[in-house]
């Protein structure tokens, strides 16, 4: 510590490391997250974070199932795919109005802008309480899809119309500490 | 450099390359991340919401969170200091939702004693008797003083350490822990009036 200690500080030293409560069940505690985790990883599907990828057990199920595992095989499977490949770039060729039949073309007018998803990325003061924080995202109508981070930063859903409007609101209300426009999400 | 501070390196350097491995998807490494900060994380967040039940839901999520979020460390501070931290504002979550508890709304309360030393008396009781009156007067601080305490006192946290995961200036930790401390005295005081 870079403090010089008086007596009092090591009284209260001595009295927190003799009597802060120890956890009761550590192993216990690392199966919950531990299957947690495990269920994380299912439900994303192997990306990231499990340990045995679904995706490469999937393909290697695949692969078996075909008898892809030998060389002769596989080069087979690569000639088909070759073959497949050719068929396609020529249709590709034919319908997109290079080929003969370009006249085909959709004569649809082109889609109108997409409103683009935007987040707002918001810290509430640490003496904001629950039901403040709830008025607000009431008030702007705004839909928390992540946080807390470890910072304690939220995400808010909104999209590039309304992102500027929403944004003055939260930053009106004194309970927010900080608001930044961010286009994904960490 | 001094042998506590030497450990306190080769803790850190170790639960660095843990990290790394975490975020490679390491099961084994999180084991033994877990076995060296679920402890403390607990006792943090148990301190901070005098509940043993809810200090232990938060140190699951926190320990989570820790897998999750691995490869988001960037090694710019101790590894310890980002896992506090991470408890510290899961455990401020679960103040925000729970009605405020009996605290010390103000220091002006305990106006007349006001020194940051052992109130007289204090000493010469007998530990057991000692130990009660702590623990009653540092269950009525406010988190925010707790959390100062528990990090300056019992984690042995330097002054910058504390003020990184409190996200706040040194300065600000320095004037926490003089009031938590003059507020303890206080209370110590007339409670050693009253025996």
């Amino acid at each position: 510590m870079d403090r010089q200690d008086t007596p009092f500080d090591r009284i209260l030293s001595d009295f927190l490391k003799e009597n802060t409560p120890k956890i009761p069940d550590a192993s216990y505690r690392l199966e919950s997250v531990k299957v947690r985790i495990a269920a994380q990883g299912a439900k994303q599907n192997g990306s990231g974070v499990a340990t045995v990828s679904p995706r490469k057990t999937l393909l290697s199920k695949w692969k078996a199932f075909f008898g892809l595992d030998s060389p002769r095989a596989a080069f087979a499977m690569g000639l088909i795919g070759l073959q497949f490949a050719a068929v396609s770039g020529l249709a590709l060729h034919i319908f997109s109005g290079n080929g003969p039949y370009s006249e085909a073309r959709s004569t649809s007018t082109p889609a109108s802008p997409v409103a683009v998803t935007k987040y707002l990325r918001v810290s509430f003061k640490s003496s904001a309480t629950e039901g403040e924080i709830r008025k607000l995202l009431n008030a702007v109508q705004g839909d928390i899809v992540a946080g807390p981070s470890q910072i304690g930063e939220y995400f808010i859903l909104t999209s590039n119309g309304i992102v500027e409007e929403k944004k003055a609101m939260f930053s009106a209300a004194s309970v927010v500490e900080s608001i930044e426009i961010v286009s994904k999400l960490p | 450099m001094e042998p506590m501070l030497k450990d306190a390196a080769a803790e850190n350097e170790r639960a660095k390359g843990l990290m790394n491995l975490i975020s490679a998807g390491d099961e084994v490494a999180f084991e033994h991340l877990f076995e060296m900060f679920s402890g403390r994380v607990f006792s943090f967040t148990r301190r901070m919401l005098s509940d043993e039940g809810r200090a232990d839901e938060v140190m699951v999520d926190t320990m989570y969170e820790v897998w999750k979020t691995a490869d988001r460390f960037r090694g710019e501070a101790k590894v310890s200091t980002w896992v506090l931290g991470i408890a510290r504002n899961k455990a401020l979550m679960h103040l925000r939702s729970s009605a405020p508890q009996t605290q010390f709304d103000s220091i002006d309360e305990y106006a007349e004693v006001l020194v940051s030393d052992a109130p007289d008396g204090l000493l010469q009781l007998e530990a057991k008797e000692r130990d009660a009156l702590l623990a009653h007067c540092l269950d009525r601080l406010n988190e925010k003083h707790r959390e100062c305490i528990h990090l300056a006192h019992y984690e042995e946290l330097p002054l910058n350490e504390v003020a990184r995961v409190l996200l706040i200036p040194e300065g600000t930790v320095k004037s926490r822990l003089s009031t938590a401390k003059a507020q303890l005295t206080a209370c110590l005081s007339i409670q050693l009036a009253r025996t």
